[in-house]
């Protein structure tokens, strides 16, 4: 599949507030809108897309607590562990990773709550289901950076 | 309080804006506000800054990048500078300080094999005050869906 730079470079940052976005986009590209949502719909089925949508500083809307949970797992288990957790509405992102010598976390929760304590009762949710008994949990102390990828 | 309108909206336009001509007016059809009406809420977020970006999310991997998730151990009279100088670097998108032995994490994107990645974290194993640096690449991915009910 062809990935056109000038696609994914005007829908990397912002779409334009107003009722016909695409077509504003669009003639900016010098190409009918038609072209340029089929672009899009291309990029989306390829999987290259996963979606337009409206990215919220989880802290400005109450979210204020957020932890990554690092998760030492058998590795038989990590895979029905990702499942489980995945589908807690409170978890974003469930990734297993490579380990490291001194480091045998081999899966990452994202967990956000209004509080500490939600984080810890969804936590306390997973050890229940799954069994799972060493985790760390990695609170954010400071946000240096979060912006997302500028691609092209 | 939030007005159950904008919850709606916003909710709505977490889960996803649909590449149709009027993208506003279908997502509003769904759930039963006019077109007007979302893109005067979505404005309004926006510049509250609640809303951070209304764009596209991209599938890193697809897109011929490699990335990693970092974690380091900074000594703490360090940690600034560090912080700061890694997140200079347009790749990373995320950069936190966190609780625990390594106090630093980060992700890390760049364009082609992992072999770009490995380097850069070389390099920024090598920033005075770094103790170490552990990379954590992706062995498989369960969940990438933020949402956050408003």
């Amino acid at each position: 599949m062809k990935i056109e730079p000038s696609i994914v470079r005007a829908l990397q940052g912002n779409i334009p507030l107003v009722p016909a976005p695409f077509r504003k986009i669009a003639a900016g590209l010098g190409l009918p809108e038609e072209k340029f949502i089929a672009a899009v719909a291309t990029l989306k089925a390829g999987g290259v897309l996963r979606s337009i949508r409206a990215i919220v500083r989880h802290k400005r809307a109450g979210y204020s607590a957020n932890a990554m949970v690092a998760w030492k797992l058998p590795a038989g288990r990590a895979v029905s562990f990702g499942k489980t957790a995945a589908a807690s509405p409170a978890i974003s992102h469930c990734y297993q990773r490579l380990t490291r010598p001194g480091w045998p976390y081999n899966l990452y929760t994202m967990i956000h709550g209004r509080s500490r304590a939600e984080i810890l009762k969804v936590v306390g949710g997973l050890v229940k289901k799954t069994g799972a008994k060493e985790y760390k949990i990695l609170e954010s102390l400071r946000e240096f950076k979060k912006t997302s990828m500028v691609y092209f | 309080m939030v007005k159950r309108i904008d919850k709606l909206v916003l909710d709505a336009a977490q889960a996803d804006i649909p590449a149709v001509s009027r993208p506003f007016a279908a997502l509003g059809a769904n759930i039963g506000v006019s077109e007007a009406d979302v893109l005067r809420i979505l404005k309004a977020y926006k510049k509250k800054g609640v809303v951070r970006r209304i764009g596209g999310s991209f599938e890193t991997r697809k897109l011929g990048f490699s990335s990693t998730l970092a974690g380091m151990r900074v000594k703490p009279a360090s940690l600034v500078s560090v912080a700061k100088e890694i997140s200079k670097f347009p790749g990373v998108t995320h950069c936190y300080e966190r609780e625990g032995e390594l106090n630093l994490w980060f992700t890390l994107g760049v364009r082609g094999t992992m072999a770009g990645v490995n380097k850069k974290i070389a390099a920024f194993r090598r920033l005075p005050g770094v103790e170490s640096c552990y990379s954590f690449p992706v062995k498989k991915m369960f969940k990438i869906k933020t949402m956050f009910p408003i």
